[in-house]
């Protein structure tokens, strides 16, 4: 019998708690690795290598950017002339689905694929409760 | 062992069609999650994630939730409503929380009541609604546990559309959160007041839940 006071379980519950709230308040592994995608696609705007850039698109957005005007993805990206100047500041994920706030303005959704996180909307500026997105699929 | 599992029949086999219920229920979320996925060209995602997911979460939450409310508002109501003729409930005139001497509570305990319901003081209070303190606490607990597990699929819904997600206080402001709510909370209210009436006029024999079955039928508070 354990007196009042020193119940382990008590102790365990205290830690498994304050464990989940850090876990909680933590940036993930989906968050980093959502970033890190809107980051190369960034770094691949401003140096303009739009291979790379399109490389973070979700193959349905790489798909329709390809059917407009039979243009390739990369050429479809350079007509839209988007900033990769922003860096991505803060992620959001929804179990599979996630948007990234990028400073500067620019924000992109992302989707989970079987090739990692991929950008499905780019250059997202918000409008109310929308987002107006001038990469979209 | 065998009179441990004769005398608690009822309590495993319940275990059992839960345990059974809520796996087969992971495996088909799980199956038409990424079937969902596969149809937007997303990533299946594991089982064990799946288990883990708010998806997943919301979607047992939700009823367990509207099951403690049924269990709690059928005991609270039970104290102070009647249905006559239905053995769910008490005889009229019996409503309220009646006396010590009814519910054998303080000096009108027996040598065998439980040692709360001997005390006069803060522990009897607590004892003597006991059951009701903790099905509450299970329904406010669960319907909060949806509110959290429901508003992360409901802003991955959001990003779908290219909407700002929202914050759980949102959430639970929305038509979505109460949609999922009052659905659950329709069917235990119909299933409990469905039960109180049909019990006054109909049997199964030799179950307690149902009055024998040569009882009158405006016999109340009569268990089988």
């Amino acid at each position: 019998m354990t007196g009042r006071g020193s119940h382990p379980w008590g102790a365990a519950l205290a830690v498994a708690a304050i464990s989940l709230l850090l876990a909680a308040c933590a940036p993930g592994p989906a968050e980093e690795d959502s970033e890190r995608v809107v980051g190369r696609f960034q770094h691949a705007l401003a140096d303009g290598d739009l291979f790379e850039a399109c490389d973070q698109l979700t193959d349905h957005l790489k798909d329709s950017l390809a059917r407009e005007d039979g243009d390739t993805c990369p050429e479809s990206l350079a007509e839209l002339r988007l900033s990769g100047l922003g860096r991505p500041q803060r992620s959001r994920v929804f179990t599979t689905s996630a948007i990234v706030t990028v400073r500067g303005g620019g924000d992109a959704f992302l989707d989970e694929t079987p090739s990692g996180w991929r950008i499905s909307a780019a250059g997202c500026t918000r409008s109310g409760d929308r987002y107006d997105c001038r990469l979209e699929d | 062992m065998r009179r441990f599992v004769r005398e608690n029949s009822l309590a495993l086999a319940f275990l059992a069609l839960f345990l059974a219920a809520v796996v087969a229920q992971a495996i088909a979320g799980h199956a038409e999650f990424n079937n969902d996925q596969a149809d937007h060209g997303g990533s299946p995602i594991s089982f064990w994630r799946y288990v883990v997911s708010s998806s997943y979460g919301v979607a047992v939450m939700e009823n367990w939730q509207s099951e403690y409310l049924q269990f709690t508002l059928f005991i609270l109501l039970t104290v102070f409503l009647v249905q006559r003729g239905s053995p769910e409930s008490k005889e009229v005139g019996k409503e309220g929380t009646e006396s010590d001497a009814a519910q054998r509570v303080g000096p009108h305990a027996t040598e065998h009541s439980p040692r709360w319901a001997r005390d006069r003081g803060l522990r009897r209070r607590i004892y003597e609604n006991s059951l009701l303190m903790v099905m509450g606490a299970a329904w406010v607990g669960t319907w909060v546990a949806q509110a959290f597990t429901g508003v992360v699929e409901y802003n991955a819904e959001r990003l779908d559309h290219l909407s700002e997600p929202v914050s759980v206080g949102q959430y639970v402001g929305t038509a979505a959160f109460w949609e999922r709510t009052l659905q659950n909370w329709q069917s235990e209210f119909l299933a409990v007041g469905s039960m109180a009436i049909l019990a006054v006029y109909l049997r199964q024999r030799g179950s307690p839940e149902s009055k024998p079955v040569g009882a009158p039928h405006d016999a109340t508070g009569v268990e089988g």
